[in-house]
């Protein structure tokens, strides 16, 4: 073990931002969708890593909650964007404006 | 006669490879040699045992039994060889071409056909690599409108994938490439790799009949991966590891199919599914959509999707193998090997051979257990193969809707029926801790 | 301090995960993603923890990852590569992500986590099972149902009344 904690909260900090700029500039939905993906691995980074180093192996059970919860969130965010698509013909989230359905 | 197809002489021929031998000589003798001198020149070269290691020292260990099987040894404990030669890419490989040619030729006999007969002198055995150098020798045509990264990286990651997957195959005990401790886990990773790589390969083609075949792939992998990893985890709960080397290990008094019958014939019908195999064989399905999503590869590129798919069909039914059928497992029927003559020498009359180093080579990396595992391991392999290629010669294609039907209600089902009876196993004390094992 | 996979790795993750957001292709941007995940997962071998790279290679890589790709290649052909986005907002973001990275990255840098080490045993990955069926049992439970219920509300959601009656005929 080499790495110390720092390295691996750097990393996620940098991920972090990269994602927090992304569902800032992009209006793509699938883009923002990527930028939430990101965010969430950020998150499951440093959940391992504070797990690894403490030691403690909530860590790790925390970040696999994590993962499958991500999936299931995954699985609602693209069917809502099919849904979107159908409707609009778009995917840019400036066209989704109206809530009458 | 023809201009294509000139009459056979077999005095010409012999001329022309006598003028091919006499070429290649004279090109040896004035360009080789004088080449490796200048190489050797400037090479350092080792000094073994006092001696330097010329190019003729060189000649003679590999002459020298005492001298040449250390090496032999030390190269075949290797990581290289393991992932090369043995357990990995080339043993695979060898099983998946021999998987081809008696694809074909079973599947002729089935149909009352006579299939590959004419290339090598008996009943077509060169076929094979006929059509290797068929392959090799064609064009790769690549689509006007093709994304051409993606399109070019398909069929490289397709065999690498099933490279990755052989490579957690335990062949005989020690003989792996990866032991890693989560080995299934890691199965379970690399099949959901294949989905992508076919969409991906699909879409880049940018033409109609891949993307359905794509597509109708994508949907047939990605759900009958679910129960292929449910009807798994009644192994697991059985044996209490997810390491493959010890779920075979875990199997010497008995396969686990003959606990675990339903997760078993699950395991086999998704088996069948994700290597898009007759019955389920829709992404391919030549009749309706051309080739599916070899429909744009040509060339070499189709090869190397034919080697990544029988790499593939072999990997699956090694994990059946390893996982239900007992791996390595089975009655000693190799011969005890000859320590004798290797510790004494072997006596010809007056003369008595001894060959130095045979026996550290055959007590410790060619024993008689591995070559017993090994020869288990690939006759169980091969019957599983068979059952595999079976089907293609039986059934009728299923439709798409009849497919995902199977998959998300029976076979899911079927597959908790497993885990169940695997749990009622564990509790009623007949496997685990105080029971069989 | 870092060693060379841990560069590697870290240039790998950060890279694509800025080509996910930039690149013109969707498609591209998806397999950059999958570089992202990858490279997650990379990590987490790298802390030791196997159990959850090889479950993080399997969900995401496997699964999520295939449900973008489709999703992306459901979308109009021109829409892939549209990219829809205003210059000064864009800068804005550059800004905003650079405040971020600066900002936390000195709180980090600063607070007293730079001096940890360990030198503690990995934790074994059956841990993981125990936690799971004792001190999370409700929320494994809880965590069943979310999934059922958010895979019940896609499929509903995604479902086409149109379609779906004149191909139901058997």
């Amino acid at each position: 073990m080499t790495s110390e904690l720092i390295d691996f909260t750097l990393v996620s900090v940098a991920l972090l931002a990269i994602g927090i700029y992304g569902l800032a500039v992009k209006r793509n939905f699938i883009r923002m969708l990527f930028a939430v993906e990101i965010i969430i691995n950020a998150a499951n980074l440093n959940l391992v890593a504070f797990g690894r180093f403490l030691p403690h192996s909530g860590g790790q059970t925390l970040a696999l909650f994590s993962i499958a919860i991500a999936a299931a969130e995954v699985a609602v965010g693209l069917s809502l964007i099919i849904v979107a698509y159908r409707m609009y013909q778009n995917v840019d989230i400036a066209d989704f404006r109206s809530l009458k359905g | 006669m023809s201009v294509i197809a000139p009459n056979f002489k077999l005095s010409k021929f012999i001329q022309s490879l006598i003028s091919d031998i006499v070429w290649a000589l004279m090109i040896m003798t004035l360009i080789g040699l004088p080449i490796i001198m200048m190489v050797l020149f400037f090479i350092p070269m080792p000094v073994i045992d006092g001696e330097l290691l010329t190019p003729f020292l060189a000649f003679t260990y590999l002459a020298d039994p005492s001298r040449l099987l250390p090496i032999v040894q030390a190269f075949m404990t290797t990581d290289m060889f393991k992932v090369m030669a043995f357990p990995g890419f080339g043993f695979a490989a060898l099983l998946a071409a021999g998987t081809i040619f008696v694809e074909r030729k079973m599947l002729a006999k089935l149909q009352l056909r006579v299939g590959p007969f004419y290339c090598g002198k008996f009943e077509g055995i060169l076929q094979l690599m006929g059509d290797g150098l068929k392959l090799i020798s064609k064009e790769i045509i690549i689509p006007a409108k093709a994304d051409k990264p993606i399109f070019w990286a398909a069929p490289v990651l397709f065999v690498a994938s099933a490279a990755a997957f052989v490579a957690l195959i335990p062949v005989a005990p020690g003989w792996v490439v990866a032991d890693v401790d989560m080995g299934l886990l890691g199965v379970f990773a690399v099949i959901g790799f294949f989905p992508i790589v076919t969409i991906l390969s699909a879409w880049s083609a940018n033409s109609k009949f891949p993307f359905i075949g794509g597509i109708r792939a994508l949907f047939q992998m990605v759900s009958f991966e679910i129960p292929l990893i449910l009807s798994l985890l009644g192994v697991v709960m059985v044996t209490g590891t997810l390491n493959l080397s010890e779920i075979a290990a875990s199997q010497s008094s008995f396969p686990w199919i003959v606990f675990l019958p339903v997760g078993a014939i699950v395991f086999f019908i998704t088996m069948l599914a994700e290597l898009e195999r007759i019955p389920f064989d829709l992404p391919e399905a030549e009749s309706e959509i051309v080739a599916g999503w070899l429909t744009e590869l040509s060339g070499m590129m189709y090869g190397l999707v034919q080697l990544g798919t029988y790499l593939k069909l072999y990997a699956f039914a090694a994990l059946f193998v390893v996982l239900f059928l007992g791996g390595w497992n089975g009655p000693m029927i190799v011969p005890p090997l000859p320590m004798e003559i290797a510790t004494h020498g072997m006596e010809m009359g007056p003369v008595t051979v001894k060959i130095s180093g045979l026996e550290p080579l055959l007590s410790q990396v060619i024993t008689q257990e591995m070559l017993n595992g090994t020869l288990w391991f690939v006759l169980k392999t091969v019957g599983v193969i068979f059952f595999i290629l079976l089907p293609r010669g039986v059934f009728p294609r299923i439709r798409v809707d009849m497919l995902l039907n199977l998959g998300w209600t029976k076979l899911i089902g079927l597959a908790f029926v497993n885990i169940f009876i695997a749990l009622g196993l564990l509790y009623a004390g007949v496997l685990g801790p105080g029971g069989l094992q | 301090m870092a060693d060379a996979v841990f560069l590697a790795l870290s240039v790998i993750t950060i890279g694509s995960a800025i080509a996910a957001l930039e690149m013109r292709s969707l498609i591209y941007g998806s397999i950059a993603l999958m570089g992202t995940l990858g490279g997650i997962a990379g990590f987490f071998f790298l802390l030791d923890a196997p159990f959850v790279a090889l479950f993080q290679l399997a969900v995401y890589v496997g699964s999520i990852a295939v449900l973008i790709l489709f999703t992306v290649m459901l979308v109009k052909r021109e829409l892939i590569f549209k990219k829809i986005e205003d210059k000064r907002r864009k800068f804005a973001g550059i800004g905003l992500m650079l405040i971020i990275m600066v900002s936390l990255g000195a709180i980090f840098l600063d607070s007293g986590i730079k001096t940890i080490t360990t030198d503690e045993p990995t934790v074994n990955f059956r841990d993981i099972g125990t936690d799971f069926v004792t001190y999370y049992w409700p929320a494994l439970i809880l965590m069943g149902l979310i999934l059922a219920s958010s895979v019940t509300g896609a499929l509903v959601l995604a479902r086409r009344e149109d379609v779906e009656n004149d191909q139901r005929i058997n």
